[in-house]
């Protein structure tokens, strides 16, 4: 018999679905007892359009990144549970590498990603989730974004 | 009730996938199906080796899939079916079952097919309306995600 899930990473776009991804990595992470860390990659030329514009330092809008974040946990439910959590911003033009090095770097059991619909020539879409999947080496749960407008139960987390 | 549902190619890594898949069911105290698909061009090349009927040829795969569940030591339902494309069917039997999860590897197509369409869990991943939890080779009961912590 293989070992628990200690550690579950789980990696949000910070888009309108992150709250229910998150609620869902909420879910097994409390179900396991394990750990959740919560990743978000930001492409650093998306930053420096934002520093030409406002002249932000990045130190603050790593805050600001963090903020939202921790609004989204908050939303998901996190207060009502005692899941040990670690948030990470991560600089990086490759999202999918990012996610599948932390998850390396933190040892996780699980990543978790979300998926939005895609069209065109799969081999063509390269989406984020496709790339963890065939470069994660570890288990991915991929959660289609229209589940989590459904408003469902989380997928790993019943008969607690 | 959770359902889970297991697509397997009876490949080498099947095991690990229905393993890890079985570690889950107990956990979540969920349903588990396990699901094989075969395409027609397969009982074709079957019927060319042996002059056995369609029937017993499904037979034959249905029997390799409690076989595969029985290694691995745990009680599933066991479908096969048939069908050109290997991921619609898949995805037609968990809307039809209505599954809450799908378990499932990284394998599964060959060559030029796999650059130009992707991997079924890919495909599936690509239109489920469930989460998908994909195993990749080595990563299976032993080493990774095995539920029962107890």
């Amino acid at each position: 018999m293989g070992r628990a899930v200690r550690r579950v990473l789980v990696a949000t776009d910070l888009s309108d679905a992150a709250p229910g991804l998150l609620a869902q990595a909420i879910g097994v992470a409390r179900r396991w007892r394990a750990e959740l860390a919560v990743v978000h990659v930001f492409d650093p030329g998306a930053y420096e359009k934002l520093l030409d514009e406002t002249g932000m330092p990045v130190d603050e809008y790593v805050g600001h990144l963090r903020t939202e974040m921790q609004d989204a946990l908050a939303e998901a439910g996190i207060g009502d549970t005692d899941v040990p959590v670690r948030l990470e911003v991560i600089e990086d033009r490759d999202v999918a590498g990012a996610i599948v090095s932390a998850a390396a770097r933190l040892d996780a059991d699980l990543v978790v990603v979300g998926a939005r619909p895609r069209r065109g020539l799969p081999a063509l879409r390269g989406g984020v989730a496709d790339a963890v999947l065939r470069r994660a080496g570890r288990p991915v749960l991929v959660v289609p974004h229209a589940f989590l407008d459904a408003g469902t139960t989380p997928a790993l987390a019943s008969a607690s | 009730m959770q359902r889970i549902l297991v697509p397997v190619d009876l490949s080498a890594t099947s095991e690990a996938v229905v393993g890890a898949a079985a570690d889950l069911a107990r956990a979540l105290g969920a349903e588990l199906r396990i699901l094989h698909v075969y395409t027609p061009d397969d009982a074709a090349d079957a019927q060319g080796e042996r002059p056995d009927a369609h029937a017993t040829f499904a037979g034959r795969l249905e029997d390799a899939v409690r076989a595969l569940a029985g290694r691995v030591g745990v009680r599933a339902d066991v479908e096969v079916c048939q069908g050109w494309s290997i991921p619609e069917q898949i995805l037609q039997t968990a809307r039809r079952w209505e599954a809450t999860l799908i378990v499932m590897g990284t394998h599964g197509r060959r060559g030029w097919r796999r650059v130009l369409l992707g991997s079924v869990a890919e495909e599936v991943l690509r239109h489920a309306a469930c989460p998908v939890l994909v195993i990749p080779p080595g990563a299976g009961r032993t080493s990774q995600l095995a539920g029962t912590a107890r």
